[in-house]
């Protein structure tokens, strides 16, 4: 198992090598420049120049990738070419945004997708279940920035419910130590924060969750049917185990092992996918980050925002491999044995 | 015929969807006494194991229909309610599969699932029923019964997986014990063991057992009598020791001949000219007919039943080896 995990571990720097390099060359093929957002307050050519001088743009390709490369290597992500700030602190302010968000998402993900693959897969071709498979695949199929439009219309303007635009309300003062604003909240004795935040989440992890719940949902109840039909849920009829154990403890027991890879890949996906919520909803989090920094060329900053949401995939998916060895007894190595 | 454990009169077994059901098993009659091994041997498709699992109406479902008459310790299989049902399985009548590796959960261990039945059936507490789970595998013949009980499915041999098959099936002590080509799967030596083991759990618990196979030579080896099935119909039922020396019908003597047949000049081993007949094809007539080498008019027009000849009973117009 430890073995395992340094080998997977070992190959972390060369999926981030190859990612960083995508993520440079993509950029520099983008048209366009830092320059023309921040020379548009200047006019001279003179002071352009220099500008270009100043952020390293006038030298060629390969120096300027030997640079990033080399600075890659000492862990300096490098500083932002608008504002001036170090890219590792814009991350350290970001990223727990995000994974909130993708925490929240993945509940909401968990409790409707698994939720209707329970409900479905307990009696195929069922009303119950064809309505669940209708609603899955329209989760499934729904664009999400339209889905969270849709959720701003209803919910925020219509309705007025709840928040459509933040992470907290400007009128809230928080002083970050963690940046997770749950965390902080107990660190801090402040209960009061966490209602504006929950409200402020909702909206976007519904957004996510419930659309990444319909891959779930149907992955799941076939996931559930296959197993039911397998023999040894025959041998359980067979010793006179009650129905409802047989579900439990049979079926949902094997089929679990297949849903831990789709809920570890769908978690991965939501990572990147918030990006999109991340915009629709104004949340401050790392994918919004890099978006800004794409749109105004920010080369270090979206660098260093693609990087990190590339390690964190990377681990997502070790964290789920590994779950998977633990739970399946098949995968699992006994010393002494 | 008072003392019988299992006597199943009429049982018929249809597949498939409303409308269109297509009989697997026709109208079969046989019983069982306590100690007792009977063999149901047939070819693939033959209904044997349909009939099986209609003993514990583990194929009965929407898309399957059971009916006849499965008297069981006296009390009707058919009419149990669900509750009752369950209550009867594991306890009145357990079962055996033919691939122990896909019948027993990957994710338990071997202790476990045969701890389940006592706890379900209520015979034991969970701690209880982890000291008779190494008892059975015990009795079933697994060494270090103790250490094995903690291992998953996928952790011992082939053979050894279906010994702890046959403890998880006599967890509640069954009445009845059902093995649907429990050797199958396994090398021939391993086989052996089995058949060994099972027979020698019949004659210590006084348990019934019936060994579906569709191997002649396992059936000489350990039955007390056996019921010849074709295209889902009993033709031949009889003593072990009067099938194999005089067979009465057509097909249980075709079959004996090429079982014990050396391979021809070629290699060749025999065979039973034809094939059988598809589930769905007519009823009219022996379906064995079109193969019979004594098949008359009469064969194709009208159906023989079951009927009693010497110690055997057989459906035949035209039986061998009459007394």
């Amino acid at each position: 198992m430890t073995g395992e995990i340094l080998r997977r571990l070992a190959f972390l720097p060369v999926t981030l090598f190859a990612v960083a390099t995508l993520v440079f060359l993509t950029l520099r093929a983008l048209p366009g420049s830092t320059v023309d957002m921040l020379a548009s307050q200047f006019s001279t050519a003179g002071l352009r120049d220099q500008l270009i001088a100043q952020l390293g743009l006038d030298r060629s390709l390969w120096e300027q990738y030997l640079i990033y490369m080399s600075e890659l290597i000492r862990l300096d992500l490098g500083r932002s070419f608008i504002t001036g700030k170090d890219v590792s602190v814009m991350v350290w302010e970001t990223l727990p945004v995000t994974i909130e968000l993708a925490v929240a998402s993945l509940i909401v993900m968990l409790i409707a997708g698994l939720g209707m693959a329970l409900a479905a897969a307990a009696r195929p071709g069922s009303i119950l279940d064809g309505a669940l498979r209708f609603i899955a695949m329209t989760l499934f199929a729904l664009p999400w920035f339209w889905f969270g439009i849709l959720l701003i219309l209803v919910f925020s303007l219509w309705l007025d419910w709840l928040p459509a635009f933040g992470r907290l309300p400007s009128s809230v003062t928080y002083e970050p130590i963690t940046n997770f604003v749950l965390i902080d909240a107990i660190l801090q004795g402040r209960p009061d924060l966490i209602r504006p935040w929950l409200t402020h989440l909702i909206l976007p992890s519904l957004t996510v969750g419930l659309t990444t719940a319909g891959v779930l949902m149907r992955l799941a109840r076939s996931g559930i049917i296959e197993t039911s039909k397998l023999d040894f849920v025959r041998t359980a009829r067979m010793k006179g185990v009650p129905g409802r154990r047989i579900y439990l403890r049979h079926i949902l027991r094997n089929a679990a092992l297949g849903i831990l890879t789709v809920i570890g890949l769908q978690f991965g996906a939501m990572l990147g996918g918030s990006v999109i919520a991340e915009v629709v909803f104004g949340y401050p989090g790392i994918g919004r980050m890099m978006v800004d920094a794409v749109l105004t060329r920010d080369y270090a900053v979206a660098q260093g925002a693609a990087l990190v949401l590339a390690v964190f995939y990377v681990l997502v998916n070790l964290a789920t491999d590994l779950a998977y060895r633990w739970a399946d007894p098949r995968l699992r190595r006994k010393p002494g044995r | 015929m008072t003392a019988q454990l299992l006597d199943v009169a009429d049982l018929s077994v249809a597949f498939g969807p409303d409308g269109a059901r297509l009989a697997a098993v026709k109208g079969v009659s046989f019983s069982v006494a306590p100690g007792e091994v009977l063999a149901i041997v047939g070819e693939s498709g033959s209904g044997k194991s349909a009939t099986a699992m209609a003993l514990a109406r583990l194929n009965e479902g929407p898309g399957a229909d059971l009916s006849g008459r499965i008297g069981l310790q006296g009390r009707e299989v058919l009419k149990l309610s669900p509750a009752d049902l369950q209550e009867l399985r594991g306890r009145g009548i357990a079962m055996i599969f033919q691939d122990a590796m896909s019948a027993l959960n990957p994710c338990e261990t071997i202790g476990d699932q045969i701890a389940e039945a006592l706890i379900v059936h209520g015979k034991a507490t969970r701690r209880a029923a982890r000291t008779r789970a190494v008892e059975l595998l015990a009795e079933v013949g697994l060494p270090e019964p103790d250490r094995r009980a903690a291992l998953y499915p996928h952790e011992i041999s082939g053979g050894q997986r279906q010994r702890a098959m046959i403890a998880v099936a006599l967890a509640c002590d069954p009445a009845l014990l059902i093995a649907d080509e429990p050797t199958t799967a396994l090398d021939v030596t391993v086989q052996a063991q089995i058949l060994a083991l099972l027979t020698g759990l019949v004659a210590t618990r006084n348990m019934g057992l019936i060994l579906i196979t569709h191997d002649l030579g396992v059936v000489a080896g350990v039955a007390d009598r056996v019921a010849v099935m074709y295209a889902g119909r009993l033709v031949e039922a009889a003593p072990v020791e009067a099938l194999f020396a005089a067979p009465h019908h057509p097909y249980t003597r075709d079959l004996i001949a090429a079982a014990s047949a050396a391979p021809d000049a070629n290699g060749q081993l025999a065979s039973i000219p034809g094939a059988p007949p598809n589930l769905g094809s007519g009823d009219t007539g022996c379906a064995y007919a079109p193969r019979c080498r004594k098949a008359s008019p009469r064969c194709t027009a009208e159906r023989p039943d079951l009927a009693p000849l010497g110690t055997s009973r057989v459906a035949c117009w035209h039986p061998e080896n009459r007394p």
